[in-house]
């Protein structure tokens, strides 16, 4: 036990290091303020978000909905984003040899990853859920009972996302090792089990119709799609010691069963994992030569697409971009009609036909928003960076071709899901010309943004992808900035929709401020983002 | 030819480099050594302009490697102590990409990859990818990438660590044929007996400042040079 409990310290050390900011003598505020900041402004939006939910539903004894709804979606994203964190965060571990090598079993092993893994996603699932709990105590006046159980509540309700991660990713790992392309075959299963978690999460639609529609039976359509969120609220809603066994027993079994079953096998599909077959029959090798700037390039895309956690990570606003923009499409008489029924004063078909120039502008600055690949583009030098840094280009050069690389795995996707747009709703010229630059501009100035921040907060030391795709300072601001400016956005586009300002002037406002913001970015980028990223030591 | 002038690099309130000046003239084969945490690594970073300094000055080939890095870089070669490349590349794209980043034109580097590859028995792996090689494999690559732009400077930090024997005694010859040609060789190295029989001048460094430097002769006398740096360690 005190070998496992070392492990798990000198483990958590390394992994869980979120504060460490690499490369040079940072302020405290830099190292612990600006992450502290960043945690409480989530943690108010996610508590006044939650009380807008619930206020409707004050006195009517069903404000505990919308702690379900929230137990609910926190499992979802826990389930998706783990799912493709699993496979980095078990296997094929950067430290594998010197912790296999140490006399201790193999299952403790695999329990400390585990543990890792438990612990970033409590934390994470914290951020979401402990405000609302809090939100949900101080408008029902309950008891100091509930806050016991909603405390256990956040140590146990992300078990069971983790187990089926952990399962499903191992799986994916396993698999994928049987095929040359591994890195290909993992990102392609990863992204089919992801889309099919988003398509029933949409489907859940129906699920939250019949709660509320059926408020009797709400928690057993909530224990039916998440067994553990219906536990808790039975126990939010009539604390019993009972139940309150077979929660935590249910939970931490299911979590023993896991490491148990899997660490049997763990140490076989770690060694299959870290088979490189690399024997493709070809020894001639070719010399070609290319310019500077697009060998850069290269480099950074062969990255990319190297790392299947990057590529998920990336991808999955960009796949929603496209489902948006043809699933809007294919239904939008259906949509558009729903609206015209509704009767509103001021939101016509026609209106909002006349709209979707800015809302398909407002769609592409969010998901640019959303889809941060530079953030973490630095953090993935890791040591290699001093060689990088050895090389006779500038470091503006080296910044702006991780810039590049970026874009052209975004730009692409836009103009796709534009181009769907164009041809079902049949833009004129000028909106077209500036759908098509600001699907330029956006994702520029969202890369920008991106490796800024990154050249202020890097994980050079990172022990795997997923540590600095996912669990770095970097990725967590990248992410917080995106989500306040799409917030931003989205009230734009309702504002200037409401106020019957057309299309095509918010549309041609939003791209001057754009390009004004991005003219910015870059001036700031050459004078001390070039700074930054000479200070980074490795 | 390398001139560092009264060279300081602090991390906080400690000075890993303390007042640091020598010289590496060209055509030299010049051994840096010193224990452990003495600052060659700092120093070997300072001059290839991948770590900063607060103080002093580094001039390659009489440009200041703080104002004009590229320039200076140009003139470099630089293999790490620990060959952290690019896991996901191949060697022959990441020997590719080096050369692109020096502008090193297609006959040029098709010719000094094929002969560097051939020389360090490696030709039949450049497909393989680096993740598959070990430390030896890695280091190779990486002496292969430097030496494949034709550098004036080779600046290397413990380059023979993880070399089987054949590589080390090519390594070594080939060192001894560039400093003939009238290139510069500066490397750290903790094998004592190399630097003896290698190096023409040497630099000792404890504690971030230099404790001995000059030509072999004058550094060791009629001593070993692992004599002169026990005492000077003690």
């Amino acid at each position: 036990m005190r070998k496992a409990l070392s492990l798990l310290r000198a483990s958590m050390s390394e992994g869980m290091s979120f504060f460490r900011i690499s490369g040079r003598n940072r302020s405290r505020f830099m190292k612990v303020g600006v992450p502290v900041i960043v945690g409480v402004l989530f943690m108010v939006a996610m508590a006044s978000y939650g009380y807008m939910m619930m206020e409707p539903l004050v006195g009517t004894g069903l404000e505990f909905v919308v702690l379900t709804l929230f137990v609910v979606f926190a499992a979802i994203f826990m389930l998706m984003e783990g799912i493709y964190k699993a496979s980095g965060l078990l296997f094929n571990c950067k430290d594998d040899d010197i912790v296999l090598a140490l006399p201790i079993k193999r299952s403790t092993v695999l329990m400390i990853r585990v543990m890792k893994f438990y612990l970033f996603e409590t934390m994470v699932n914290a951020l979401f859920l402990a405000p609302v709990m809090l939100v949900y105590g101080a408008v029902t006046g309950a008891p100091l009972m509930y806050y016991v159980v909603s405390v256990i509540a956040l140590l146990l309700l992300p078990i069971l996302p983790i187990v089926v991660s952990c399962v499903i990713g191992g799986f994916i790992a396993f698999f994928a090792t049987r095929f040359r392309f591994k890195n290909l075959i993992q990102i392609v299963l990863t992204a089919i089990v992801m889309l099919v978690a988003v398509f029933m999460s949409f489907n859940l639609q129906d699920v939250i119709q019949a709660m509320a529609q059926n408020a009797g039976k709400i928690n057993d359509v909530v224990t039916l799609v998440y067994y553990p969120a219906g536990q808790y609220i039975d126990l939010v809603r009539g604390f019993e010691w009972w139940k309150m066994l077979v929660f935590v027993g249910a939970n931490v079994g299911l979590l023993l069963l896991m490491v148990v079953t899997l660490g049997k096998i763990y140490y076989k599909i770690n060694s299959r994992v870290k088979v490189v077959k690399d024997d493709i029959g070809k020894r001639e090798y070719s010399v070609v030569g290319r310019r500077p700037m697009v060998a850069l390039v290269r480099k950074e895309i062969g990255r990319f697409v190297s790392s299947p956690v990057f590529v998920i990570n990336a991808g999955f606003g960009l796949v929603l971009f496209i489902v948006a923009c043809v699933f809007g499409s294919a239904n939008a008489d259906g949509m558009i009609g729903q609206i015209d029924e509704m009767g509103i004063e001021g939101l016509s078909a026609e209106r909002v036909l006349d709209y979707i120039p800015a809302i398909l502008f407002g769609l592409v600055f969010m998901m640019s928003m959303m889809t941060s690949i530079t953030s973490s583009m630095i953090s993935l030098e890791g040591k290699s960076f001093s060689i990088l840094k050895s090389l006779p280009v500038s470091s503006m050069k080296i910044i702006l071709g991780k810039v590049i690389a970026a874009m052209m795995v975004m730009v692409p996707v836009f103009l796709v899901g534009d181009l769907v747009v164009f041809v079902r709703f049949g833009f004129d010229f000028w909106q077209i010309l500036m759908i098509v630059v600001a699907s330029v501009i956006m994702p520029m100035v969202a890369e920008l943004v991106g490796i800024i921040v990154n050249l202020k907060f890097p994980k050079m030391d990172a022990k795997d992808d997923v540590e600095a795709v996912k669990q770095s300072l970097s990725s967590l601001i990248a992410v917080s900035i995106g989500l306040a400016a799409s917030a931003v956005m989205a009230y734009i586009i309702y504002s200037t929709f409401m106020s019957g300002m057309s299309a095509t002037m918010m549309v041609g406002t939003g791209l001057a401020l754009g390009m004004i913001v991005l003219a910015g970015l870059l001036i700031y980028l050459k004078k001390w983002g070039v700074k930054d990223f000479n200070a980074i030591n490795v | 030819m390398i001139k560092i002038s009264k060279v300081t690099k602090k991390y906080g309130t400690k000075k890993a480099l303390n007042n640091v000046s020598f010289e590496v003239n060209e055509g030299e084969i010049f051994a840096f050594i010193g224990h452990n945490g003495a600052g060659k690594t700092t120093l070997i970073k300072a001059i290839m302009g991948i770590h900063d300094f607060d103080e002093g000055e580094i001039l390659i080939n009489g440009k200041s490697i703080k104002s004009r890095p590229v320039a200076c870089k140009k003139e470099m070669a630089y293999v790490p102590d620990n060959p952290e490349l690019y896991e996901n590349m191949r060697a022959i794209q990441f020997i590719n990409f080096v050369c692109d980043m020096y502008e090193v034109d297609e006959r040029r580097r098709e010719r000094n990859i094929n002969k560097y590859a051939k020389m360090f028995e490696i030709s039949q792996n450049l497909n393989d990818t680096i993740e598959s090689f070990s430390h030896g494999m890695k280091q190779k690559i990486a002496l292969i990438a430097a030496l494949s732009h034709e550098p004036k400077i080779m600046v290397m930090d413990e380059p023979f660590v993880g070399l089987d024997p054949k590589a080390v005694f090519d390594m070594k010859e080939l060192m001894r044929e560039m400093a003939k040609e009238g290139k510069t060789i500066f490397f750290s190295t903790h094998i004592l007996d190399v630097a003896e029989k290698l190096c023409t001048k040497v630099a000792i460094i404890k504690g971030g400042k230099i404790m001995k430097v000059g030509s072999m002769s004058e550094v060791k006398g009629d001593k070993s040079l692992e004599n002169v740096f026990l005492e000077l360690e003690k």
